[in-house]
């Protein structure tokens, strides 16, 4: 390399420092961040809660809260899309040898968005509720600790994910956060104090506001505004041209917005639709007839058609993502022999007499599709299958059932994943949708073999179907930057910017002074 | 047995120990090399495969994904090879034998290895070990272009904001500077690596969410300062380190670079893109408002990075420039040394 003397060095200070002058705007590398502007966001959900305390395992409903309450509320620890925990409420975490004994540091200095202390009592009094029968928390200084009765060698990604926000509950029952936002208005013509959120709420507008006590630094944007109850169609419209920022995209406009060129991003499958047999429909309980029935259907034709390829057959009950080794199940796909079992089974076990009832329990077009493809590809086996409506069995699996309520032999599910431990999730999965006892062997090991044989297990009984599971959509507006959200489906708000001039002083003055709960 | 995590916070308030500090500088030394925990990883799963099985010949599959080419690296693969032939089971190029395939999966936080021998081995026919995803650096960093080099100086987990290399004309001695969650920290260059030697704490100010505060040079005596919360800092580099701040309306930096070729200045910039995308850094020639235009020109004079450019600052004389990058493969950050050459 070639030696510079000393009046070059003389030369280059004057010119670099001239250069600085000169690009003083402009110099830093990629673009920078800037801080200001509203975030629009439009939903499809009617109503959302944002009390963790009220999330049901595995609805779909509890993704779009998850989404909304992560703008509020901290975690004690976060993973990055690079596999490692970081540190969030907790600056410092150890366990002990057995796995049962977990220790969090508080970090200091942490103000709810009132501008009051977060303290080891605030971390306790809202983690307890949530967390599952066995653990207890105590705080001491500024430090708590998670006793379990067993091993949970996972809790890590227990505690980053799902329902385990740190929040703090008001006299009135509203419920405040640490986040880098705070919910400003929660109601159109219903204030409610302005640092606060409560549980169950139906407003059409969810209007955030950036908490510049944030402990992560306030984030660049002003503000969210969160409309909700917004029909797909009309959100890709209200994207087109220009009325929102970000949007959820449905599966059947995604290639529609690809057609035209607008931003699309796509997690990874977060959701899995299903079947479940149910014995109260007694032809349920046969398991050559589950065989047959899972034999028959066609989940590639409900991928690919249906779901015109924006989703995924699903051989498994976790998603590859999830657990790493559902690609190790294979679909079990073959009208031939679904026709050989059915033809072999007596009269009264092959619904002979009536037939099998399959309720959509999950919300939606795209289920009563689905619902609809299973009743196809069970009658190419000679199945006869009925799909009834949630309104013609109300409440029929349910203890409420009425003596009158046909009882359904299968289910169509919609479950949301929600944790980052595949072995609670599992374990989520086999409770809530009744599949047997839990496992207590399977979350406390650490043993990967363990927690695929208990699936396996699972498939094998066959009294649970996969059918496919699909992504999220978001479609994204021109001026929407550094959008960096977790495969898992964390959107990250706190880190995206608006590329739009930034405001001066007096217009931010003005933007600030806007009504409450009117549309940017 | 006791297992202990310790995560540093993201700044500190008041006066930290220093051997708190101390801590911090030894957890951002580099990331262990992937290779020694995957082969601890690939021994176990050996252990695994043959451990309940008949003893018998396999052919192996390895199968890698294509987002991570190379996964599985010589040594890797060796170590369980030979921990299969220690326990009796050998490998094999014979058709009729059964396949062992052997694949690496990810999950957030996990990675499996998993031996599938499609009920050759037994009759669950998978066998799995898991280990922390973090274990593993990965990186798919490009070649870099011909006319400009690129040479990876530092890396750690914890976000850096700003880097400079640093001549102590009186010791001679070389130094890599990075402001770092809040602190300034010091590394020196001895024998071919860098030593971290202290860590200060930056005058208190207001957590950002792009980090605090960037490296400057004052002017006229090119001292070393930090732009920090709308304030300059000088630094003074004595046994400890020391800032003086005041109120400044500066507030950028330099990214210029000596030409070895014809003692030019060459403007470097990067792209457009944000904080999502990798970036290049490109030189631009020596006209501030003209970029390159042509393709010939991005390819002579650009280099790929592996993230996002955070921070670019030229080094006094010139001759190099220090871009602090996060790299989107990995998430850590890099402090690379980027310096031009004629091509020969």
């Amino acid at each position: 390399m070639k030696s510079i003397g000393l009046r070059q060095v003389a030369a280059t200070r004057v010119f670099l420092v001239g250069l600085c002058l000169l690009m003083v705007p402009a110099s830093r590398g990629t673009l920078s961040p800037r801080r200001g502007g509203t975030l629009r966001v439009e939903l499809h959900a009617q109503t959302v809660s944002l009390d963790p305390r009220e999330w049901g395992t595995g609805m779909t409903a509890s993704a779009t809260n998850e989404k909304l309450a992560a703008l509020v509320f901290d975690r004690l620890v976060a993973l990055d899309n690079y596999g490692r925990f970081q540190p969030q409420l907790a600056t410092e975490w150890s366990h002990d040898a057995a796995f049962k004994r977990w220790q969090f540091t508080l970090r200091s200095s942490v103000k709810f968005s009132d501008g009051t202390a977060l303290s080891a009592a605030d971390v306790v009094a809202a983690l307890q509720p949530l967390l599952p029968n066995g653990q207890q928390i105590a705080g001491s200084g500024n430090s708590v600790v998670i006793q379990s009765a067993v091993a949970v060698p996972y809790l890590l990604e227990e505690l980053a994910s799902g329902r385990f926000l740190v929040y703090r509950v008001q006299s009135d029952s509203t419920l405040m956060g640490t986040g880098p936002f705070f919910v400003a208005e929660a109601n159109v013509g219903a204030r409610k104090p302005p640092v606060s959120v409560s549980g169950a709420i139906a407003p059409s507008h969810l209007r955030f506001r950036a908490n510049e006590e944030a402990w992560s630094g306030r984030p660049f944007l002003d503000g969210i505004d969160v409309t909700l109850g917004v029909p797909p169609l009309r959100q890709l419209f209200d994207l087109q041209l220009g009325r929102a920022d970000l949007v959820e995209l449905s599966p059947d406009l995604v290639r529609r917005a690809m057609q035209e060129n607008l931003r699309v991003w796509s997690s990874a499958p977060v959701t899995l639709y299903g079947l479940r047999f149910d014995d109260a429909q007694p032809a349920a309980a046969d398991a050559k007839l589950r065989e047959a029935v899972a034999l028959s259907l066609d989940r590639q034709t409900m991928a690919n058609v249906l779901l015109q390829k924006q989703a995924e057959p699903a051989a498994a009950l976790l998603p590859q993502w999830l657990s790493g080794y559902a690609f190790l199940f294979t679909m079990e796909e073959d009208i031939e022999p679904a026709k050989e079992i059915r033809a072999a089974l007596p009269a009264h076990a092959a619904a002979g007499k009536e037939p099998l009832r399959l309720r959509v329990d999950a919300s939606g077009d795209l289920a009563k599709l689905l619902g609809e493809r299973v009743a196809v590809n069970a009658r190419q086996a000679a199945i006869p299958l009925q799909v009834v409506n949630r309104a013609a069995l109300r409440g029929s699996s349910s203890a409420t059932a009425t003596s009158t309520d046909p009882a359904p032999g299968l289910h169509l599910f919609a479950w949301h994943y929600s944790s980052l431990s595949s072995r609670v999730e599992l374990e989520s999965f086999v409770s809530t949708l009744n599949l047997g006892e839990t496992s207590g062997s399977a979350v406390s090991s650490t043993d990967p073999e363990q927690l695929y044989a208990r699936e396996k297990k699972l498939l094998e009984e066959r009294r649970v179907l996969p059918l496919v599971v699909l992504p999220e959509y978001v479609g994204l507006g021109p001026k929407v930057r550094d959008w960096m959200p977790a495969q898992w489906g964390e959107w990250h708000l706190a880190e995206v910017w608006l590329d739009v001039p930034e405001p001066s002083a007096e217009q931010r003055g003005n933007s600030n002074a806007t009504s409450p709960g009117a549309k940017p | 047995m006791y297992a202990k995590q310790k995560l540093s916070p993201s700044h500190y308030r008041g006066l930290a120990l220093p051997c708190v500090l101390l801590a911090f500088l030894f957890a951002c030394s580099p990331t262990p090399t992937h290779a020694d925990s995957l082969e601890d990883g690939l021994k176990a799963l050996a252990l695994k495969v043959c451990a309940p099985s008949r003893k018998q010949s396999v052919q192996m599959n390895w199968q890698e994904s294509p987002g991570q080419p190379g996964i599985f690296s010589a040594s890797a693969k060796k170590a369980f090879l030979a921990q299969l032939s220690a326990c009796g089971m050998e490998t094999t190029e014979n058709p009729e034998a059964p396949i062992l395939n052997v694949t690496v999966q990810f999950t957030p936080s996990r990675l499996l290895l998993i031996a599938d021998a499609g009920g050759a081995i037994d009759s669950r026919s998978a066998r799995m070990i898991e280990l922390p995803r973090a274990a593993l650096a990965a990186s798919n960093e490009l070649p870099p272009a011909l006319h400009f080099r690129k040479e990876l100086l530092w890396q750690q987990e914890k976000p850096v904001n700003s880097a400079v290399e640093w001549l102590d004309k009186s010791s001679q001695q070389h130094f890599l500077f990075l402001l770092s969650e809040g602190l300034f920290v010091r590394l020196r260059r001895e024998n071919g690596e860098w030593i971290p030697v202290d860590s200060s704490e930056l005058p208190p100010g207001k957590q950002s969410r792009l980090g605090r505060g960037h490296f400057v040079y004052g002017y006229p005596d090119t001292q070393l300062e930090i732009l920090l919360d709308g304030k300059e800092c000088g630094v003074e580099l004595g046994s400890r380190v020391s800032f003086n701040c005041k109120r400044t309306d500066i507030g950028g930096k330099i990214t210029a670079i000596s030409s070895t070729c014809d003692g030019t200045y060459q403007i470097l910039s990067t792209g457009t893109g944000d904080h999502a995308q990798r970036d290049r850094i490109t030189l631009a020639g020596p006209n501030v408002t003209r970029p390159p235009l042509s393709e010939d020109e991005l390819r002579s004079g650009s280099v790929y990075m592996p993230g996002p450019v955070l921070d670019m600052l030229a080094s006094l004389d010139g001759q190099s420039v220090a871009a602090v990058v996060k790299n989107l493969s990995t998430g850590n950050y890099e402090v690379y040394r980027l310096t031009t050459s004629c091509g020969d």
